[in-house]
């Protein structure tokens, strides 16, 4: 089967703010996501609530990954 | 997408590609022309195919099309009119190459500079570099005039602004018992210290102290939250009188909290440290050290917080602070080595400064700027309360431990406060005679872009009053950090001023942001795939990359072209620019 996993801009909102982290929560509640400070582009300081965007594919599970 | 005459003269030693469907008959200009910069894209998703035949767009212009053909097409000798001699065929560039071989070994200053003052042109001064005449490759701007034989004028003597003595004790065996002392090279740490310690901040709430010996490297540790040289100060302040430093033997601070998260959750090392420590690193124990651990647990939930890694820093520096007390006694006679260094104003040579951005978005990410005692914490002050401004130190200040690292994520990536105690580029441009280091900037990366652009034009403006010659400018990390990384080039770049970035980016961490004084770039990663290996200190930076990056700020400076890197990352480049230095 060929598939075409390219990545696709996908919204969420932060759902948690530290000063080390955001937890982010993607819409239609597919899943959640926590990612560095550092890993977050951003014009203002971020807050619970702050819709986010990232460029994301569908994940494949590699059968020769272990 | 047809060019403009300016790109098509940027990019006349580039392959010619039409953009459109374009017929016999019609006379080559950049309007018919595909803009090379998008080439690489257009291979990947195999829409253009180029063979080796293909013309340059320098070859094409002007030249008369034989026959019609397709948007995307290659030109080729049999396309054009008349066809081109096989003596213009176009060399093909089979790497690209930062540093040119040519530039790297021409650099040999004399150490003059040339001031040539020409009548006729309404008093233009024209101030160069000696560097510059030296390089082959400059413009032939300095043609003697009359009177240019008087202003070459003998070499100044350099004048030494402030000299450090370091004598360095060596450490045998490092021991626990009931009173620290230093005899013989035995060091003993006094077990009651694990308590005492803790009084320095109550959010630290645990400690443990072991030693860990070079040839039993196959045990657990948690994260490495820093490696820290164990130096005191014997006379003077920071950077000037003498220092007493351990040789032989680091701490190294390692950190979790009271639910059993590691402080450095996000980047975290824990593992076996033979494994997770790339030893020999200048931020990291040597393969020899004997690693005495500092274990610190701290209040839970607070490692995500300020508060708590900091916590766990000072009650580390509280069982320093001990020890250095007793190195403070320590005979001169009883030392192993003494280093003087020296902050030399070479008078005469280009002026250079090297800007180290450090992490300031707060928690862990932060440094420590000028503690009262070497590597230490009391006495100074932590960059995110400075705003991130850029503060400027002295090479001795750097080399006596004027730089804190309280570096969190990115175990790979990130610069220990060791790191910065022998930090081989500060090291290599202070010593080099063809440079007159002028200061070392630390500028803090905060979180929000807005704050990233304040504190970048705050450097760009300290640079100009620097009125250096050329900047080097550093970062540890990736990530958002590399927004301000090349505000702070363009910032630079924009007032004339030649500069060199150098960072890892690689594979994981590749840049994100790019402007046109980027074109030349050190490569810190060491890691096969180019990710962050998780290995603590492997991607930063070394001697190997400080010579490579002086070397390509001289190239820059003598005004040597610097070919434009590939669009991918390659090792192959890093390697082949480290021959070539090594050559020159």
């Amino acid at each position: 089967m060929e598939i075409y996993p390219e990545a696709r801009p996908v919204k969420g909102r932060i759902i948690e703010v530290t000063e080390r982290d955001v937890k982010i929560e993607f819409y239609g509640r597919m899943g959640m996501l926590r990612i560095p400070l550092r890993m977050l582009i951003c014009d203002k300081r971020p807050e619970v609530g702050d819709e986010v965007e990232l460029m994301m594919s569908y994940v494949k599970l590699k059968n020769d990954g272990r | 997408m047809s060019i403009t005459p300016e790109t098509a003269n940027q990019h006349k030693n580039d392959p010619a590609v039409v953009c459109c469907l374009t017929h016999e008959g019609t006379i080559i200009s950049p309007a018919d022309l595909e803009d090379p910069a998008i080439f690489p894209d257009l291979e990947d998703s195999g829409l253009l195919t180029i063979p080796e035949n293909v013309l340059t767009i320098g070859q094409v212009l002007g030249k008369k099309l034989i026959k019609t053909i397709d948007a995307l097409t290659p030109i080729t000798p049999d396309m054009i009119e008349g066809g081109l001699d096989q003596g213009e065929k176009p060399e093909v560039v089979e790497e690209a190459e930062m540093v040119q071989s040519g530039a790297a070994q021409t650099v040999t200053g004399a150490g003059n500079v040339i001031r040539i003052h020409i009548e006729e042109g309404k008093g233009i001064n024209l101030e160069i570099p000696a560097i510059v005449t030296a390089a082959g490759t400059a413009e032939p701007a300095a043609k003697p005039v009359e009177g240019a034989q008087e202003a070459v004028k003998p070499r100044v003597e350099d004048r030494v602004r402030r000299t450090l003595l370091m004598r360095e004790f060596e450490v045998k065996e490092v021991r626990l018992g009931d009173e620290t002392s230093f005899e013989n090279g035995v060091l003993t740490i006094r077990k009651g210290l694990v308590e005492d310690a803790l009084k320095a901040d109550p959010i630290a709430k645990k400690m443990e102290i072991d030693i860990i010996t070079p040839d039993n490297k196959n045990v657990f540790t948690n994260t490495i939250m820093d490696v820290i040289p164990i130096a005191t100060k014997v006379e003077g302040s920071l950077g000037e009188g003498v220092t007493h430093v351990m040789s032989g033997a680091v701490v190294i601070l390692t950190g979790v909290d009271e639910s059993g998260i590691q402080v450095h959750e996000f980047g975290s090392c824990e593992g076996i440290i033979g494994e997770k420590v790339r030893f020999g690193r200048p931020g990291c124990p040597d393969e020899n050290d004997i690693m005495i651990r500092i274990h610190v647990t701290i209040q839970a939930g607070t490692g995500m917080e300020r508060k708590g890694p900091y916590a766990a820093h000072k009650a580390c520096d509280a069982v320093i602070q001990e020890i250095r007390e007793v190195l403070k006694k320590k005979p001169a006679s009883e030392a192993a080595r003494e280093i003087e260094y020296k902050d030399v104003e070479r008078i005469g040579r280009p002026r250079v400064v090297i800007v180290k951005e450090i992490m300031g978005q707060g928690a862990m990410h932060d440094n420590v700027i000028l503690p009262k005692e070497p590597a230490g914490v009391l006495g100074g002050r932590p960059n995110v309360d400075l705003g991130n401004i850029p503060v400027v130190l002295s090479a001795n200040e750097v080399r006596d431990g004027g730089i804190h690292a309280l570096t969190c994520i990115g175990p790979a990536s990130k610069e220990n406060t060791r790191h910065y105690f022998r930090e081989p580029l500060v090291n290599l441009v202070a010593d080099d005679e063809e440079v007159n280091l002028v200061g070392v900037v630390f500028v803090g990366s905060p979180q929000v872009n807005e704050e990233k652009f304040y504190v970048s034009e705050r450097l760009g403006a300290l640079v100009e009053a620097l009125g250096v010659d050329g900047a080097i400018v550093t970062t540890e990390g990736f990530g958002n950090n590399h927004i301000d990384f090349a505000s702070h080039i363009e910032q630079i770049g924009k007032r004339g001023i030649p500069v060199v970035g150098v960072t890892y980016a690689a594979y994981q961490g590749q840049l994100i942001v790019g402007n046109k004084y980027m074109d030349a770039m050190v490569e810190l990663n060491k890691d096969p795939n180019g990710m962050e290996s998780e290995i603590l200190g492997d991607n930063t930076l070394t001697k190997e990359d400080a010579v490579r990056a002086l070397a390509m700020l001289k190239a820059k400076m003598a005004g040597a072209e610097i070919k434009p890197a590939p669009k991918k990352w390659d090792q192959s480049v890093i390697e082949n620019n480290q021959k070539l230095v090594e050559k020159a």
